[in-house]
């Protein structure tokens, strides 16, 4: 601590802030503009002049000297005063009288500084600029003559969106901010705007609709992907206008993806649903609430009573709330009395999640018994949660090793924050394990290429290497049992068979083995491309073994392809457990608290539900109940499920869009989104955030109003009056989540695998990795290989402007990649001669489609990338509930139209 | 006690002498004064465009909030007008502010002053009927 005097008041400070850092913090204003307090300052503007003693006789800026005791700080005088006017008029020289018709007219921090500063003439001269209008980028728009060029919104894009698609081109007075080319061609995430001071940068999507002081501002979580990034939804009338993110927050810290920001209008959409609809003479007709209501209680009961409850299914939702989930999981298991529940999260997060209950536990707290406080003491927690880290665990990290994803497209947060440490240089290595060529990989220290679907083995390896090579080191990190047979089952798998699944040979297995043992304070992200494989469940198997051995200090981060598709799983909508992963024996727990019966029967799995739909098995699924779920936006085959679907005697689909699994439903019910729905969602990083629920649309319901609806009529009810209720319910049934009230819980949030954080004080009970927890070690399959019938491989793929079917709808996303494209390596298609736009077939054992080609370098050869996201790229055809397939590659010699 | 009579008399005739003061209205219309403030009108300029630009400004600044205005993007980058530009005249108190917050010179206030209607909604001037008064 040391003190800083300023205008002749002492504060206290840290070594380090800078005079605008202490200032801020005590509220004392320094006008400023090109520093920004998410960013590292540079000291362009000079606004911020203060007279600092001691230190050199003329006015230093604020926002780069660093306090030092007993500094004696003025930030106003007649001189400071005199400085900023000029300064101000310099800068205004060329500036466009456009406040009438400016978009940041209100907001403007240049505005405001030349009303703070009283300046009402600009008396220099010099040579006009022509400014290079961009009115072409999508969704963007830029007027470099308001730019007062501060770099901000250059640094933001590239230390903390890491795209760096902005930069400054020529020099001195002709200074400007380029994007290269005549439009943008970058991530769309739009932070440039939220930094720049002036209206240089505007959003296209709300020019001209308002005014910045017309606006209502509402915090929201975003419905998208996992990350749990705070926007601001800013409404006129009820309309709303724009999404901004605030920068007082922690949890993004201000930056937020093109989805959250641009793809937000589907809570208005035209064609959101808003009236219950009953399929009658084949077609989807609008009835009352009450009949539709009726009509499936109907249903359900004649289904029930003629095939048994074992013959309804239900699949709750990602999207969903936690209250929705677990009211939902309730419904299925004790009112419908079925034990086949889940979601579409088993195919990819709820693999990684079930390997990590199975090594590491399920969590678990020990009450100490006999204490006289009010509420019980916590002796011992345990459980896989504790090895999950969160994004602050990232900030502190000072390796980072990335195995199996493509981490920006599916939960952008972890890239920030990785960008931020790396700037921060807290963040000593990035390694990155990887198929897919991406910007974020190059920005790493080391980065290594795998074969499409090794990303288990990558890890077997690193193992392998960690027992070869960790020796002495190793010990004392992870305590569990069966050490001695992963060690064997490690030494059996010769490093030929790893290096032939993964393309990475010993050294550099043993090279991340060590980076990991040497690090203090490693993190581990993993994804999609290795939970989202076939075996994605052994191959997780295989992260969970390490986090045993390296127990004591490695910290998983999962990505989080949904808002919630963490809490859909604490929320126990999963075959494998109950609420707060208990496990199915605990039924006696839940029935005494729901005071319904609940089966004991392990249920069937998503991929189990949809064959048995189909009429595999001995005992059909007749009844499919679906909240939030679009079956054909999965890697599910698409064939399959459309069989699966056709037979099914009833469906009901809970949706806010008729998506094309709702619109072969028999009941649809218009369901509110996430965005309106009050309750909590939790973030991949186990984050426990309170949506308020700001409702756009008037007809649809909370998703587990309706389900309690049902229960009503089946004549077994869940009385719930609100979602705080149902999560008190969740907090008696799931202790880590009974940290808040509903209404209580703070503005950032919860991490619930932090239980000592809050209620509990930090009374001293011990965190543990459970001794007695044993390694996993099942076998892997090969990843798939090429062959002369399948020339290629398939690897499904995700897109950084679309989140699986939902933003479909949204305006950012049909604007920034309106079609599904099959993308291939540039000089792939030359050897198959095709081009741009053409389209090919692409047949895998399982199916066959045409689309349209785009090409990439940053594929890799021999490979075809595609996503699941988009209704007229139906890759569910080729693929079968994983993410590599071989495939052949066939050129129809079809243009598309409008494109080639 | 005649005097006070003749006194009052005298007075009669002086009036009857007298220019009147107040005018036969509704027959004869008063000619008022340059800076008088009548209701709000909206103004073009000389290419014939509508002046104003949606800044809102005047919307913002009226105190009976008798102001809407709802804006539009045009062809190029820099266009914005309003589509819809309401003043409700039952509201407006003629107080001038939205002329002075304009910063367009796009609204005055005009001369006229007869606004006495039977039904409200007859008060409520859309664009076109501010531009043609
Ligand atoms: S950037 Fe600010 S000062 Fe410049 S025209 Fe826009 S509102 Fe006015
Ligand atoms: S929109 Fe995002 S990625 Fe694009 S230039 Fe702005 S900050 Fe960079
Ligand atoms: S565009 Fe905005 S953020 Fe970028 S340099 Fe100019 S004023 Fe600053
Ligand atoms: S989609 Fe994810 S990264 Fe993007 S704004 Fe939403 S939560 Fe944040
Ligand atoms: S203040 Fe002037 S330019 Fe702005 S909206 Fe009103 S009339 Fe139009
Ligand atoms: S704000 Fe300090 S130099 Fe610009």
């Amino acid at each position: 601590m040391i003190t800083v005097t300023i205008n002749g008041k002492a504060y206290e400070a840290q070594p380090g802030m800078t005079v605008m850092q202490v200032a801020d913090a005590n509220g004392i204003r320094i006008p400023r503009l090109c520093y920004h307090k998410a960013l590292s300052p540079i000291g362009a503007c000079r606004i911020c002049v203060v007279e600092v003693k001691p230190g050199p006789p003329r006015p230093v800026p604020a926002c780069t000297t660093p306090v030092a005791d007993k500094m004696q700080v003025v930030t106003e005088s007649e001189t400071l005063t005199h400085y900023r006017r000029e300064l101000l008029q310099l800068l205004l020289i060329n500036h466009p009288l456009d406040c009438p018709i400016c978009d940041k007219g209100g907001e403007c921090e240049l505005q405001n500084l030349t009303r703070e500063l009283k300046i009402s003439q600009q008396p220099y001269q010099a040579a006009k600029l022509t400014p290079q209008y961009d009115s072409q980028s999508p969704l963007i728009e830029r007027y470099p003559d308001r730019c007062v060029n501060c770099e901000r919104c250059v640094r933001v894009c590239r230390d903390w969106v890491g795209a760096a698609a902005l930069y400054f081109d020529n020099r001195g007075y002709r200074t400007a901010v380029t994007a290269g080319g005549r439009v943008m061609d970058c991530e769309f995430c739009g932070s440039c705007i939220g930094v720049c001071p002036t209206g240089a940068i505007i959003d296209k999507t709300f020019k001209y609709s308002a005014r910045a002081w017309q606006l209502q501002k509402e915090a929201a979580v975003c419905p998208y992907c996992g990350g749990g990034c705070h926007l601001v939804l800013e409404t006129k009338k009820g309309q709303l206008k724009r999404v901004t993110a605030s920068f007082d927050e922690p949890v993004n810290g201000g930056i937020i993806c093109s989805r959250g920001r641009f793809s937000l209008d589907i809570v208005q959409h035209e064609r959101r649903l808003t009236e219950p609809l009953i399929r009658k003479d084949g077609e989807l007709r609008p009835v009352a609430w009450e009949e539709a209501l009726d009509f499936v209680a109907d249903r359900i009961r004649e289904i029930g009573s003629r095939h048994g409850p074992f013959a309804l299914a239900g699949i709750g939702s990602a999207r969903a709330t936690n209250e929705s989930n677990y009211v939902f999981q309730k419904f299925c298991r004790a009112v419908l009395g079925t034990a086949h529940v889940d979601t579409t999260a088993a195919l990819d997060h709820q693999k990684i999640l079930r390997a990590l209950v199975h090594v590491l536990g399920r969590p678990r707290v020990t009450w100490a018994d006999g204490e006289g406080t009010s509420h019980r003491a916590i002796r011992e927690v345990s459980g896989f949660q504790l090895a999950l880290g969160t994004l602050d665990d990232l900030d502190r990290a000072d390796t980072v090793l990335v195995v199996g994803s493509d981490v920006k497209k599916e939960m952008p947060p972890l890239v920030w924050r990785i960008n931020q440490a790396q700037k921060r240089k807290s963040l000593r290595e990035l390694l990155i394990v990887s198929s897919r060529h991406t910007r974020f990989r190059s920005s790493a220290r080391w980065s290594g290429t795998c074969r499409p679907g090794g990303a288990g083995f990558v890890i077997l390896g690193i193992l392998k290497g960690l027992f070869e090579t960790g020796g002495e080191k190793l010990r004392g990190l992870g305590d569990f049992r069966r050490e001695e047979v992963l060690r064997r089952r490690l030494d059996a798998t010769k490093w030929d068979l790893v290096q032939d699944a993964t393309g990475l040979d010993r050294e550099r297995m043993v090279f991340l083995a060590d980076r990991l043992l040497t690090a203090e304070r490693p993190s581990l992200v993993v994804g999609y491309d290795l939970a989202g494989l076939g075996d994605g469940y052994d191959a997780a198997c295989y992260v969970a073994d390490l986090l045993l051995v390296l127990g004591k200090k490695l910290k998983l981060h999962l990505t989080a392809e949904k808002a919630n598709t963490q809490g859909c799983s604490d929320m126990g909508v999963s075959p494998h457990w109950l609420p707060g992963y208990a496990p199915l024996e605990d039924a006696d727990r839940f029935e005494a608290v729901w005071k319904m019966e609940v089966p004991r029967d392990p249920g069937l799995t998503l991929a189990e539900i949809v064959a048995a739909a189909a009429g595999e098995g001995p005992s059909p699924i007749r009844g499919l109940w679906m909240v939030g779920t679009d079956l054909f936006g999965t890697s599910l085959n698409r064939s399959a499920v459309e069989a699966a679907l056709e037979r099914l005697e009833l469906l009901v689909c809970q949706e806010a869009f008729l998506n094309p699994t709702a619109a072969m439903a028999h009941v649809v019910f218009p369901a509110r989104l996430a965005v309106e729905t009050e309750g909590s969602l939790t973030s991949g990083e186990l984050r426990v955030q309170r949506q308020e629920g700001k409702t756009f649309a008037s007809g649809p319901r909370d998703d587990w109003e309706i389900l309690c609806e049902v229960a009503r009529r089946l004549g077994r009810p869940m009385e719930y009056a609100s979602a705080a209720q149902i999560f008190s319910e969740i907090c008696q049934v799931f202790p880590h989540y009974d940290q808040y009230g509903l209404p209580d819980i703070p503005a950032e949030g919860f991490w619930w695998n932090r239980l000592y954080r809050t209620k509990y004080g930090s009374m001293g009970w011990r965190r543990v990795l459970d001794p007695s927890l044993k390694a996993v070690i099942p076998w892997l399959e090969m990843p798939p290989q090429v062959s002369e019938e399948y020339p290629f491989l398939l690897l499904v793929s995700r897109s950084l402007f679309q989140s699986g079917t939902l933003s479909r709808y949204g305006l950012g996303a049909r604007t920034l990649e309106p079609q599904g494209l099959a993308w291939l390596h540039p000089q792939d298609a030359r050897d198959l001669q095709v081009k741009e736009g053409e389209r090919i077939r692409v047949a895998s054992a399982s199916g066959s489609i045409t689309a349209p080609v785009g090409l990439d370098r940053r594929v890799p050869r021999r490979t075809v990338q595609a996503s699941l996201h988009f209704q007229d790229l139906p890759v569910q055809r080729l693929t079968d509930g994983g993410i590599v397939y071989p495939v052949r590659v066939i050129p129809t010699a079809e243009v598309e139209p409008g494109q080639g | 006690m005649i005097g006070p009579l003749l006194k009052g008399l005298g007075k009669t005739l002086e009036q009857m002498f007298r220019k009147p003061i107040t005018i036969e209205y509704p027959e004869k219309k008063r000619e008022v004064s340059e800076r008088f403030r009548g209701h709000p009108r909206l103004l073009r300029d000389e290419t014939g465009r509508i002046k104003c630009v949606a800044c809102h400004l005047c919307e913002t600044i009226c105190p009976s909030k008798a102001i809407t205005v709802v804006p539009e993007g045009g062809p190029q980058m820099h266009d914005k007008h309003p589509r819809e530009f309401i003043v409700d005249l039952a509201r407006c108190i003629f107080c001038g502010f939205c002329q002075e917050a304009c910063p367009k010179g796009a609204i005055m206030l005009n001369r006229k002053y007869e606004l006495a209607q039977y039904r409200r909604d007859v008060l409520i001037y859309d664009k076109e009927k501010l531009l043609e008064e």
